[in-house]
């Protein structure tokens, strides 16, 4: 069905939009025009309209068999529809709109949000201007998270923990080429309610354009009182290889702290990405860390849940199309392996319980090994088991298969 | 057309019709569909011809990509040059070290990722999207040239 979906969809790109551009006589314009790539003009609004504006979209299926109490679930974790339109060469406006778990009904069960929702002025490939509803350039798969971008089934757990993906705020950000091969992207945004960070992830304290769950109003919006700067250098030296810094630092990311004393947190990543021929190897990996005065406070004060202090790890994944070996088919399929490691670390007189047991910090260690499979470019299907040691002892295991598109 | 032919170059341009039977072997070949007419800019030098190129879309992430293949007169690609990118991410299909990876290349080059051609890490879509556009297009002139129309 995917397939045929794509087709149908490779149909209308390939075909609908040239024959859009030539109905109108817009493509003999656009081509005494190449010289100075401006857009094509058009004739009429509605033309000009369909010209301008673009649809696409991604999702995913998935089958997860744990061995750790829950039954076996098929879900739709995500599907994500993007709408743009260009209003000039310069001026765009982009989105994404996510259901996530098949559907919402009566409050309960999946979520539905904009996942992106920003303008952006491209000026130059120097510098250009987003502001809205964007994700935190930070790490890689928060700004890269299409299913057909990453081979296991799930994120990384440590993209779903210590980088809760999609991490996204209402900020504006300033985006460029310093020099060929050497991109920069500058973000001011609404920051983290610290107060919702757990030892276990960043995902209760993340606002994404709406303080909503976090503050128990009914005000809409988020709160922008306490905000961040986040940052991230990509250098791209040859083709196959990129390799990434990023940052984000908040001053004050607690509402309620003793006067005086400091709020401040900070995350701080690394990443690389290489492809050469069939090879292809990926890895991410840094830390957070939050004021002590701010862990010392909610560690003793009983009316909030202990924050960690810190978190260290990352991971890395190694694959290799093997297809060549059997086919000269346009499609791939790739033996993988991820491995993960990090550790969750909280006051030093804290108590977790952690399966019975008391625990000053909580470490994660998995090993993901599958098989994903790409038809075409833009699908892909995989299959993988998952084995995750936490602090050594606790051991889960899951077999998970899945499919995915982007179009 | 002009950095890659010289600022001497004269410019012309033609727009050729892909009759059906032609369309049907480029995508066969390429296993893409064409437009059914095409513009041809030609570089020629003192009445000779030195180079050509054609303009095309394909599909990005949401958007399309206009770039230009620009080949030698024998058919081999002299380089390829985008020409609109509307997309926010992926616009490093744009740097040298990934566009030079298809000079001297032609119609019967793989021209796919992961073979003959490198990847822009992070910008899988976009790249992927001008290596089967350079495909196409390498094939399409190696057509029109069997066919004596250029």
């Amino acid at each position: 069905m995917l397939f045929q979906l794509r087709q149908r969809l490779r149909l209308n790109l390939n075909n609908v939009f040239p024959l859009v551009l030539f109905l109108t006589g817009t493509l003999p314009a656009f081509a005494q025009s190449t010289e100075d790539t401006t857009a094509p003009a058009a004739t009429t609004p509605l033309q000009t309209f369909i010209n301008q504006t673009h649809i696409g979209g991604y999702g995913e299926i998935t089958y997860k068999d744990p061995n750790y109490g829950d039954v076996p679930r098929l879900n739709i974790p995500r599907m994500v529809t993007f709408i743009e339109h260009d209003f000039s060469a310069q001026w765009e406006f982009k989105s994404e709109l996510e259901l996530e778990n098949v559907k919402l009904e009566r409050g309960a069960g999946g979520e539905i949000e904009y996942e992106q929702a920003f303008l952006d002025y491209h000026a130059n490939p120097h510098i250009g201007l987003r502001a809205g509803l964007q994700l935190i350039p930070i790490g890689i798969i928060n700004q890269t998270h299409e299913p057909t971008t990453y081979y296991s089934v799930e994120r990384p757990l440590f993209d779903q923990s210590v980088i809760a993906t999609e991490w996204e705020e209402i900020g504006a950000q300033f985006y460029g080429e310093i020099a060929q091969g050497l991109e920069y992207q500058v973000m001011l945004s609404e920051g983290l309610k610290g107060e919702g960070l757990s030892m276990t992830t960043i995902d209760g304290a993340k606002q994404s354009g709406s303080a909503g769950d976090i503050t128990s109003d009914a005000i809409g919006g988020s709160d922008a009182s306490h905000p961040a700067v986040s940052g991230r250098l990509d250098y791209i030296p040859v083709a196959g290889l990129r390799l990434g810094a990023s940052a984000y630092y908040q001053p004050v990311a607690f509402d309620t702290l003793p006067a005086g004393a400091s709020g401040a947190f900070l995350m701080a990543m690394l990443d690389a990405r290489f492809e050469h021929g069939p090879l292809r190897l990926s890895g991410e990996g840094g830390f957070f860390t939050v004021s002590n005065d701010a862990v010392n406070y909610y560690e003793s004060n009983p009316n909030y849940q202990p924050i960690p202090q810190k978190a260290v790890g990352g991971w890395v994944e190694a694959a290799y199309n093997v297809m060549p070996f059997f086919s000269s088919a346009h499609s791939e399929l790739l033996p993988f392996v991820l491995y993960e490691s990090f550790t969750f670390t909280g006051h030093p007189a804290a108590s977790f319980i952690l399966f019975g047991e008391n625990s000053l910090s909580i470490a994660h260690n998995s090993v993901t090994a599958g098989l994903a499979f790409k038809p075409l470019d833009n699908i892909i299907f995989k299959a993988d088991y998952r084995m995750t040691k936490v602090d050594g002892e606790a051991d889960y295991k899951q077999f998970s298969l899945g499919g995915g598109f982007n179009f | 057309m002009h950095r890659v032919f010289g600022m001497n170059a004269t410019l012309s341009k033609q727009i050729i019709t892909i009759d059906p039977v032609m369309a049907a072997r480029v995508r066969a070949r390429s296993g893409q569909p064409v437009f059914d007419k095409v513009i041809v800019h030609e570089a020629s030098l003192n009445g000779k011809s030195i180079g050509y190129g054609i303009v095309d879309d394909v599909p990005g992430k949401a958007q399309p990509i206009t770039y230009m293949t620009l080949f030698k007169p024998d058919g081999t690609i002299a380089d390829i040059e985008v020409l609109v990118y509307r997309e926010s991410y992926g616009g490093e299909i744009q740097y040298n070290t990934f566009r030079h990876q298809f000079r001297g290349k032609n119609a019967s080059s793989p021209l796919r990722i992961g073979n003959d051609i490198e990847n822009i890490a992070g910008a899988t879509i976009s790249s992927n999207a001008i290596a089967n556009g350079a495909k196409k297009i390498a094939v399409l002139f190696d057509e029109l040239k069997k066919a004596g129309k250029l």
